[in-house]
């Protein structure tokens, strides 16, 4: 989280993804860091975030990650 | 003149509750931390309230001396020793300690305060039997102002950045001391650098902790096998950014001690026989030890009769630091 | 025991000061797409992220003309990247995803 806002402060349109369950991590960070509104993209359930996924399903959550991800990278999207 | 805001309360109980109900107590009540006692704790460790101790860049923190005097006098620690708990948390502020993971993680990491040199026996700190657990003054409250520095001053507050999926109760308070006039062995702080009456704080990390327990092994070759076993269960983590430099502390008891001492092995003996079997591929039910040297085993004699084991230590993602208490 | 007139304790808080605070510094525009981009993906490391980080560029470059990518594997997952490897990203990428995690 901390990178992505990093990133921004260089000049860097940019997002990050986060696993539900790390979401209070990432609110807390954002608070820290001055930027409470910064969003950012979640990643939920049944993907256990410490877990080893098959290459299936990490294909499966970059398909669901990429529209929101490049709406969050462009004007007007999503 | 204290850097920190005053609060004002009419009674001292009004005190107590006040901040456990702010958030700023691990769920016991504390001392209230008067600016009296505050400046008492400073002046005793030769601090200026503003003297910076170390940063948490990435949550915005400077710690402060201020800071860690009022989270001692919140923990119940004497005057006494606040330089063993400022020693600590300059060693918990060292960039390779690595504060925002460790007092961060899923896996809830505890942090333990192990004390060397002539300040164990002025303050008291148990070394022998008992020592993990409480009944001492020094080793209880100074280890809870760590915790407490931690949690109030660096933030590892459980659900905002203390995201621990358990915790541990370790993480209550955990100090104890090596048991320097019983043990056999040259004494962790002397093996790193600092000369015998220099009195130090180790701060390492403890992602778990494990008991190599064996009481049929007679030799140390025996023993060491059962601690390597005990290590290579759980690992030692380590990254490309902690390099070869990472940690696991093997705390030995008395039962396991003695067939060192019988047979003359040093700790520099033990480390060269246990680093090929540590660092070798780990096998099925078994995890990697991400050791890159031998010295980087760290053994330290503690514990008191009885039990035929010895503690394993392991590491979250941090070196151990050695600092030196600087007595004003 | 400290006292403030009569009766009454003084203590001093023992934070670092209050958790939220206001920065004001300004975010970067977003652009019109991404076709010409280069995307910055850093990967912290753990579990899956760097399999996850390849398998989403694949997607992107499925919605937009992509000139290429910047990987960076952190050293760390809970440290900055490297120097180096922040000058890179800073000047090469045109936009950067971060993850995976928290």
């Amino acid at each position: 989280m901390r990178d992505a806002i990093e990133m921004e402060w260089s000049g860097v349109p940019s997002v990050a993804i986060i696993h539900e369950a790390m979401r209070g991590s990432a609110n807390s960070m954002r608070r820290l860091s001055g930027v409470p509104d910064y969003d950012f993209i979640t990643v939920d359930y049944p993907h256990i975030p410490t877990a080893v996924w098959s290459d299936d399903e990490v294909r499966e959550v970059a398909k669901e990650v990429a529209p929101k991800v490049v709406a969050a990278l462009v004007k007007n999207r999503g | 003149m204290s850097l920190a805001q005053e609060l004002t309360f009419d009674t001292y109980d009004e005190a107590v509750e006040s901040y456990l109900d702010r958030g700023w107590t691990d769920g016991l009540p504390i001392v209230p931390p008067t600016p009296e006692k505050v400046a008492a704790f400073l002046d005793y460790a030769g601090l200026s309230a503003d003297e910076v101790l170390g940063h948490v860049p990435t949550r915005e923190v400077t710690v402060n001396a201020e800071h860690v005097a009022v989270n001692a006098v919140m923990a119940g620690c004497k005057v006494e020793y606040m330089p063993v708990v400022a020693a600590a948390a300059r060693a918990l502020l060292e960039e390779k300690a690595n504060c925002h993971s460790t007092t961060g993680t899923l896996s809830g990491a505890a942090h333990a305060v192990i004390v060397n040199g002539p300040i164990r026996n002025e303050l008291d700190i148990n070394c022998k039997a008992g020592c993990f657990g409480p009944g001492w003054r020094a080793n209880a409250t100074i280890g809870r102002a760590v915790r407490l520095v931690a949690r109030n001053v660096c933030r590892a507050i459980p659900g905002f950045l203390d995201r621990a999926t358990y915790s541990t109760p370790a993480r209550y308070s955990f100090c104890f001391g090596e048991n320097e006039e019983d043990s056999p062995w040259t004494p962790l702080h002397v093996e790193r650098g600092f000369a015998p009456e220099q009195s130090t704080v180790t701060l390492h990390s403890v992602m778990y902790m494990t008991s190599a327990r064996d009481s049929a092994s007679r030799d140390p070759a025996g023993v060491l096998d059962s601690i390597s076993r005990t290590v290579r269960a759980m690992g030692v983590t380590g990254d490309r950014w902690l390099g070869k430099d990472t940690n696991v502390v093997l705390v030995m008891g008395m039962e396991h001690m003695r067939y060192f001492a019988e047979a003359g092995w040093s700790k520099k003996q033990m480390r060269e026989y246990l680093f090929p079997k540590l660092t070798a591929p780990s096998g099925k039910g078994e995890s990697p030890v991400r050791l890159g040297k031998d010295d980087g085993i760290l053994i330290v004699a503690a514990g008191g009769h009885g039990m035929s084991e010895t503690w394993v230590l392991h590491p979250h993602l941090a070196w151990a630091i050695t600092k030196p208490i600087d007595l004003a | 025991m400290a006292r403030n007139g009569s009766d009454r304790i003084v203590t001093l808080d023992p934070t670092s000061g209050p958790l939220d605070r206001k920065d004001q510094r300004k975010f970067p525009e977003r652009r019109e797409t991404l076709d010409g981009a280069v995307i910055g993906l850093i990967a912290n490391g753990l579990g899956i992220t760097e399999k996850l980080m390849d398998a989403l560029y694949e997607e992107l470059e499925k919605e937009a003309e992509l000139i290429g990518a910047v990987k960076v594997l952190k050293s760390s997952v809970s440290v900055p990247p490297e120097p180096a490897d922040w000058e890179r990203l800073t000047s090469e990428v045109t936009v950067a995803i971060t993850g995976f995690g928290g």
